[in-house]
């Protein structure tokens, strides 16, 4: 009987380390504890055993038993602990919150890390000027047809300033050009400078697919020894090279600004067809992008600085032409546009 | 301006030319030109309008350009015996006109124009009148410099005065309208009437007609800021006007006098009174120095001295003093935009090829700094953006009939002085008042995106502006509006968003519940020291559904240039905590109406410097709680820098602070 029960015992170490899972596990308890089991057989075969043995061999048993069982509590939860999570990863799950900037504000901060690598710091200036700072200090002198130039978005001043005559009165008007900050901004900064002015400007100008009354526009201003045409045509062909991320071309034509001489017209080589001609760029191989120039010596004066002395660049670049070219964005009226499915799309 | 291309032919030697390439020189070295149809159309702006408007100048240029030969009218011009001044004199009483030249011619026979001169002025934009006017034309296009003829007949007492406007002078028009002369205009009177519209416009009464017979011919320089104003005043803009505007050249109206009473004579008879009428003396012509190193430096070109002194005399200009290291220049006669060495830079440049330039990075460089403002609107923006709101950029401008809805608004926000700041000459009616605060446009633009959510937040950073009294301000506003089904979680989420902002930005401000117009509730967020940070609140219904939104909307708004002024860029940092803390939960029951910041202020003040956090946790009506009372569960963790705290410690710290409660607001403990 002994030898039995020894038999017993290899057999459990035998099946133990072959079952896989719950199911044979199962199949395991039956066989060994079942009513029909190896154990309740061996007990039935031990009921006309004597006193004696049923003394030694009972003992011996009842650790076989436990054996059986604690290998059946064990591999219970061993296969208990392999039942898994279930989740269907072909789920959308719970999208978080998110928002979004918008496209122009996106492009601003690209655009000043890009002057930023350039060594340019960027200023923000007010949107609603006087008319000194946006004509008179930049060398446009009243009455002067340069005026002509820009149509002004004029702030009414009815009742205002009532004691003043009409030559006293401050007048103030929605900046047309960043360049209304240049000569504040020296004045606050002294030289050497190397600025860029990024902005919102106004023009009284009817709207279209390619013309809005409110544009953003970046002025750039440098005054430092060496910054000559040659340096401008570097900075702009650098900037539109990092912006557009490909291998462009700057051309410069003369061009009339009365805040520069020389005055220059900036043309950037057509990103679409890279100069052979298309409908973007007219058949010209060239995008006008900007004008530019060095700055003129009355301005530096307006602005306290030696124009003997100090000599440097300026450029007043528009961003939102910049900002169609590079997604292929035909209306500019879009850049203004608060549609989700507009402002989403650009990251 | 426009030029036929064989015009041009009669000023230059060069046999042919090639248009094409030459409109290629034209666009890189002088302005915008284009070719088309034998018609040349060149974009000449203000500064070179003087010289570049006209045959002889525009040649004159062709050939600084592209050496094509220019060659100048030749005026044969024959007097008589009679001398002009028996005839007609001239007093100018006014310093508006800087010079004045006349002629005579008696006996002319005026008639139609021949079919190559009617053509000739309708291509440049003038009605076919008669001999006499169209030659003018002719002469006004060959040289720049508009001249008027007048019938010397009609003039009484043969007498010109140019004079400056009294108040209330009217005249009849060439283009027969009664015209109302403002003060201090320049006119050409007789000793009756006003004649002309100096520099604008001539008279009906002394109009050349085809029975003239004696002429008197002006040529003019007036002042052109004078012109600019008259011009714009009686809203008369001619070809004439648009020339005196952009300076006449003197000389070319001494050299179009003769010209055209050359011509008058060829074409239509007559005898050429002997002399002038002179007035106004030459200006001094200024000499310009030219530094070579200037050149250099200024282009980023290296170039020679001697190609520099070529280029500069491609421009007309006379060298008369050369050295080392500059020259000393008259510029031309013609070219009044010279006057200063960098327009002479500019010549150099431009006529050398702008091309040439190549691109380099040629001064000392300067390391990039940041403004301020920008910074902060930077970290405001990704806040509120990483907090789910849809950034806009929106128009600056609002509608005049938003405005009037805001009016008392601005008014309870900014002060009773405040109003907002209208644009003179709007483009629309649409866009006519500039922002004098930033959710307007905001919750117009939720408006849009209703249908594709429910739970809309938006924000934007941009500037507003008003008038506080007589003065403008103008400022940096940052907004967000938070639209959502059920009011509560609107209000909760804008505040918590408030809350997280000012905590990032490591700025502690007080909310004090305040009435706004537009608003069902709201309340302003102060400073330490009282500074207006902005304000909270749910806008009204009958407001946010003027904006066609079924849902109620929650709007904040922040006033960055007032943040900035508190705002520190620089960042403490703080050792992470080495002893443990002791966190303890206390609930109190106290009136519905109370704000639960009473309770905190007291819990900050009694916890001692060991209070490290106080965070409301839980709000709880009804239930067990009375009517018209809440629960309030505070979260408060204690922390000592130096030691582990011990429970009895903390315990008689709330003792303290129920104590408090318990005596200055009646609250029951739970």
């Amino acid at each position: 009987m002994r030898d039995q029960l020894e038999g017993i015992l290899r057999e459990l170490y035998e099946v133990r380390d072959r079952i896989k899972n719950a199911d044979e596990l199962e199949t395991f308890r039956v066989k060994f504890l079942g009513r029909k089991g190896i154990l309740r057989e061996f007990a039935q075969s031990f009921k006309d055993a004597t006193e004696e043995e049923k003394r030694t061999i009972g003992n011996h048993f009842n650790k076989v038993k436990q054996e059986v069982e604690d290998t059946l509590a064990d591999l219970t939860e061993k296969f208990k602990k392999r039942e898994r999570v279930r989740f269907d990863f072909t789920y959308p799950g719970k999208t978080p919150l998110v928002g979004y900037r918008h496209l122009m504000s996106l492009e601003l901060e690209r655009v000043k890390d890009i002057f930023a690598s350039l060594g340019f710091s960027s200023y923000g200036g007010y949107e609603i000027v006087t008319e000194y700072e946006n004509f008179d200090s930049l060398n446009i002198p009243k009455n002067h047809p340069a005026r002509d130039m820009w149509d002004t978005l004029w702030i009414d001043q009815k009742e205002k300033g009532e004691d003043q005559t009409e030559t006293e009165k401050t007048k103030y008007l929605f900046r047309t050009h960043t360049s209304a900050y240049q000569v504040k901004l020296l004045k606050e900064q002294g030289v050497p400078l190397r600025a860029i002015i990024p902005g919102k400007v106004f023009r009284h100008e009817a709207t279209d697919r390619t013309h809005d009354f409110e544009f953003h526009q970046i002025e750039g201003l440098v005054i430092d020894e060496g910054a000559n045409i040659a340096e401008l045509k570097y900075v702009l062909e650098s900037f539109y090279r990092a912006y557009f991320g490909k291998d462009l071309k700057i051309r410069l034509r003369p061009g009339y600004f009365p805040f520069v001489e020389p005055g220059l017209e900036v043309d950037l080589g057509c990103i679409f067809c890279k100069g052979k001609g298309c409908l973007t760029c007219k058949k010209t191989g060239f995008i006008e992008v900007a004008g530019a120039g060095m700055v003129h010596p009355s301005v530096l004066q307006e602005s306290g600085i030696d124009p003997d002395s100090h000599y440097g660049y300026a450029f007043g670049l528009g961003l939102g032409r910049a900002v169609m070219l590079k997604y292929g964005i035909s209306d500019i009226r879009l850049l203004h546009s608060a549609d989700f499915r507009f402002i989403e799309q650009f990251r | 301006m426009i030029f036929r291309t064989e015009d041009i032919k009669n000023y230059i030697t060069a046999k042919s030319i090639n248009w094409d390439k030459t409109v290629e020189q034209l666009n890189a070295k002088l302005f915008e030109t284009t070719y088309n149809n034998n018609m040349l159309e060149v974009d000449v702006l203000p500064n070179r309008y003087s010289d570049l408007s006209s045959l002889v100048g525009f040649s004159r240029e062709l050939h600084a350009v592209c050496g094509c030969g220019f060659k100048e009218p030749k005026i044969k011009l024959k007097e008589s015996r009679k001398l002009l001044e028996n005839f007609m004199s001239v007093s100018v009483k006014t310093p508006l006109c800087k010079q004045y030249f006349g002629r005579m011619v008696f006996g002319v026979k005026n008639k139609q124009s021949p079919k190559w001169l009617a053509e000739f002025v309708r291509a440049y934009g003038f009605n076919s009148v008669n001999l006499i006017v169209d030659l003018s034309n002719f002469v006004m296009i060959e040289y720049g410099a508009p001249l008027h003829v007048f019938d010397a007949d009609t003039i009484p007492g043969k007498k010109i005065i140019v004079r400056e406007a009294e108040s209330d002078e009217s005249f009849r028009s060439l283009s027969d309208k009664n015209i109302l002369v403002s003060k201090g205009a320049v006119v050409i009177a007789d000793e009756t009437e006003v004649l002309a519209l100096a520099g604008i416009q001539g008279g009906w009464k002394s109009q050349t007609t085809l029975k003239t017979k004696n002429i008197f011919i002006e040529a003019a320089v007036f002042d052109p800021t004078s012109i600019y104003r008259t011009s714009r005043a009686v809203k008369l803009q001619t070809d004439s006007s648009y020339r005196f505007e952009r300076k006449v050249v003197r000389e070319n109206a001494i050299f179009a006098l003769d010209r055209l009473t050359a011509l008058i004579q060829e074409h239509a008879g007559g005898e050429i009174a002997r002399g002038k009428v002179e007035h106004g003396k030459e200006q001094l012509k200024k000499l310009v120095t030219v530094l070579f190193e200037k050149v250099r430096s200024y282009s980023g070109i290296n170039i020679s001295a001697q190609e520099i002194e070529n280029l500069i005399l491609k421009t007309g200009s006379t060298i008369i003093k050369k050295t080392k290291i500059a020259l000393t220049v008259v510029p031309p006669a013609f070219r009044l935009d010279l006057a200063i060495p960098e327009d002479f830079i500019e010549e150099v440049v431009r006529l050398y090829g702008l091309s040439h330039i190549t691109s380099v990075f040629s001064s000392k460089g300067m390391i990039a700094r940041e403004d301020e403002m920008f910074a902060l609107q930077d970290i405001v923006r990704s806040l509120l953006v990483q907090s789910g709101c849809f950034e806009f950029v929106g128009y600056s401008f609002i509608a005049d009939t938003e405005e009037k809805i805001l009016q008392k608004t601005i008014q309870d926000l900014y002060g009773k002085d405040t109003e907002a700041i209208y644009a003179l000459n709007p483009m629309s009616q649409l866009h006519s008042v500039y922002r004098s605060l930033l959710f307007p446009t905001l919750v117009k633009n939720l408006k849009e995106n209703a249908v594709l959510a429910k739970d809309l937040r938006v924000c934007e950073i941009g500037n507003i502006g008003v008038y506080k009294g007589n003065n403008i301000i103008e400022a940096s506003h940052a907004a967000y509006a938070i639209s959502m089904p059920r009011v509560q979680d609107a209000l909760l989420e804008g505040k918590g968003l408030a809350r997280l902002l000012f905590e990032r930005l490591g700025i502690s401000v007080h909310i004090k519940n305040s009435d706004i117009a537009g608003f069902e509730i709201a309340a302003k967020m102060y400073g330490e020291e009282n500074q207006d940070f902005g304000y909270i609140g749910l806008l009204e219904k009958e407001l946010s559904s003027s904006y066609d939104i079924d849902q109620r909307v929650v709007v904040a708004e922040f006033d960055l240039n007032e943040i900035l002024k508190v705002f520190t860029f620089d960042v403490v940092f703080q050792a992470i905590p080495e002893f443990p803390a002791i966190v303890r939960d206390v609930s109190y029951v106290v009136q519905e109406t109370m704000p639960v910041n009473y309770i905190e202020q007291e819990l900050r003040h009694g916890g001692t410097e060991l209070l490290e956090r106080v965070e409301l946790v839980d709000v709880y009506q009804g239930g067990e709680i009375e009517k018209d009372k809440k629960s309030i569960t505070f979260r408060l963790v204690f922390r000592a820098k130096d030691r582990s705290l011990k429970d009895t410690e903390i315990n008689s710290i709330l003792q303290g602070i129920n104590k408090e409660l318990i005596s200055r607001y009646n609250v029951v403990l739970r």
